[in-house]
């Protein structure tokens, strides 16, 4: 890919991660939730509830957030890895393969989660 | 480097030039400063992104009960809070500094317009209100940062 | 750079201590040697050298040339901080309370020795990005026979990146030219954003594209050291910033450069003469016709005698 698309999409996950992520951080104030502490904002039922209704929400961020995130590692690790070509080489695909296995992860968290019991 | 029978030397600062901003002389660039910072708090946040985004996990793997378990390791003082704690701080700085380079890098705002040089030389770039900017995001993330510390140890 | 007007006109301390790392490229080996030198006002890190080339250490080596801040060629570190050895004043570095000088070749560059250091690299990036105007009539640019038509506010978009001296400072205290070997530096990207602002250059298209790459452009993240350290004020990191988000709009197709210029001829015809206020009177003996229509002629023996 050209730098200048990875860049163009490091800037429009950046635009998106703000909106989505001081969302993601409000709703975790107990005062909105009535409740005393953060621990309580995390109990069971807000969280199924959350992810019930804004499931769609929380996919687009853990892509966004895991994308600009372990792009922006690569592209230190890749000033540091110089000309060194494989070098290079193995930066960029560990940091698809990162991609790939975090998304993985988040995408089981909303497929998998278990009905309130 | 090898010519001859000379050797010449190689005088890069290398990756702590990134990473620790007062190897040169900084005076009047507190934009090295947040540059530093960004790349700091960057990197702490891919750390604890992966980390958050297995731990979330819990429900899915192993029920509710855990879940429930994990979470109250976040209440009181203890190592697990404050890593949490240390996350949150970097993740304000970063996304309020990434509002200002936003500004700056996508659309080249608040970097002035190129002017002839006249004294005392300050080039626009550094009295753009990036400049002003800098500072409220210093002092911001700080206020905010204060607030999530209260929510997190003390209620 | 923020300047100290001022400096010039205050006093350094009596005798500053002039440290210098030194580096003899026969043995390898890298030190610090140490001088004193007796300080007079207006006195600049390069009098001080000089001074001490003269009069303690022969075998000291540095380059300079123009000693005025115009040739770019005695760039160094002094304290710590990438500055012009010729422009700037010991009483801006030194202080009573410290009257140390600590002078270290350019950082990022190779050394070759002493203070000298090597710029094949950074002028091979200069010339990468091709730093002349393009233009599709190629002939016309290189024996033109017609004018490039521009206006001044054109002008002023540039002006400022043409200072450019390619003492390459900014390249000194870039921190992600100082960890990335492959990054074109801000002194290239300065101008290659130059000749993008330029509307006499008609090839914009191509020099976007060339940046278009890994480790040009993109790597840049402002930490406006650069600025910070530019003797004549060109405000490389501005100029990466309007270029990036120049080129970020070109992809997704906001961008056009809609003014290119135009050949025009020269311009021929002046203006007509403003007509004398009425109460203006003549000396007598001038004909003012006579002096219009007549081009002065200076005749060539003269100047050949003087
Ligand atoms: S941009 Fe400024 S610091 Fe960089 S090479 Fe040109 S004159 Fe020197
Ligand atoms: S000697 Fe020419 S710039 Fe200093």
């Amino acid at each position: 890919m050209k730098a200048g698309t990875i860049a163009l999409i490091q800037y429009v996950t950046a635009i998106l991660m703000i909106l989505l992520v001081s969302w993601h951080v409000a709703d975790r104030i107990p005062w909105l939730h009535g409740v005393e502490n953060l621990p309580s904002t995390m109990s069971p039922e807000i969280i199924y509830d959350e992810v019930e209704r804004f499931w769609p929400l929380l996919i687009l961020l853990s892509i966004a957030v895991v994308i600009h995130g372990v792009n922006g590692l690569r592209g230190m690790l890749l000033e540091w890895a110089g000309s060194n070509e494989r070098l290079r080489f193995a930066v960029n695909i560990l940091s698809i393969l990162a991609i790939i296995a975090l998304l993985l992860v988040a995408i089981h968290t909303i497929v998998g989660l278990p009905e309130l019991g | 480097m090898e010519r001859g029978k000379f050797r010449f030397a190689s005088n890069r600062l290398g990756v702590m030039a990134s990473f620790y901003p007062w190897i040169i002389d900084i005076k009047g660039n507190p934009e090295r400063v947040a540059f530093t910072l960004h790349r700091l708090t960057g990197v702490i946040l891919v750390g604890f992104i992966a980390l958050h985004i297995v731990s979330t996990n819990t429900p899915a793997r192993a029920g509710w009960e855990a879940w429930v378990e994990e979470v109250q390791r976040l209440s009181g003082v203890n190592l697990v809070s404050i890593l949490f704690f240390i996350a949150m701080g970097a993740l304000v700085f970063h996304s309020l500094n990434g509002i200002r380079l936003l500004l700056v890098e996508l659309l080249a705002l608040g970097i002035g317009r190129p002017e002839k040089p006249k004294p005392p030389y300050i080039p626009p770039s550094l009295k753009g209100y990036q400049r002003t900017l800098i500072y409220v995001v210093f002092i911001l993330s700080l206020v905010i940062w204060a607030l999530m510390g209260y929510v997190i140890f003390l209620m | 750079m923020v300047f100290d007007l001022k400096a010039a006109t205050r006093t350094p301390p009596k005798v500053v201590k002039v440290r210098v790392r030194r580096y003899n490229p026969e043995t390898g080996s890298s030190w610090w040697q140490e001088y004193e030198v007796e300080t007079y006002r207006g006195m600049t890190v390069l009098d001080a050298l000089l001074r001490v080339k003269a009069e303690r250490d022969h075998s000291l080596v540095f380059r300079y040339s123009c000693r005025m801040g115009v040739c770019g060629s005695c760039g160094l570190v002094v304290n710590r901080r990438p500055r012009l050895a010729c422009q700037t004043q010991i009483a801006e570095v030194a202080s009573e309370g410290r009257p140390v000088v600590e002078l270290e070749p350019l950082y990022n560059f190779r050394v070759l020795r002493d203070l000298v250091t090597d710029f094949t690299e950074f002028f091979g990036k200069h010339r990468a990005v091709k730093p002349y105007i393009m233009r599709r009539d190629v002939r016309e640019r290189e024996e033109p026979t017609l004018e490039y038509s521009q206006t001044l506010d054109e002008l002023a978009e540039y002006y400022e990146y043409s200072l450019c001296i390619s003492c390459g400072l900014c390249d000194a205290a870039c921190p992600v030219y100082a960890s990335d070997p492959n990054f074109l530096g801000p002194q290239a990207l300065t101008q290659a954003y130059r000749y993008v602002a330029d509307t006499r250059d008609e090839l914009w298209e191509e020099r976007l594209r060339f940046l278009d790459v890994e480790g040009s452009i993109f790597k840049c993240h402002f930490a406006a050291s650069c600025s910070a350290v530019c003797p004549k004020m060109v405000d490389p990191a501005g100029a990466i910033q309007r270029l990036r988000s120049t080129l970020l709009k070109y992809k997704i197709r906001l961008y056009r450069k809609t003014r290119i210029a135009k050949v025009v001829p020269p311009m021929e015809k002046r203006e007509p003469p403003k007509p004398l206020p009425p109460e203006a009177t003549l000396v007598e003996g001038v004909d003012l016709k006579l002096i219009e229509e007549e081009k002065p002629v200076i005749p060539v023996e003269k100047l050949l005698t003087t």
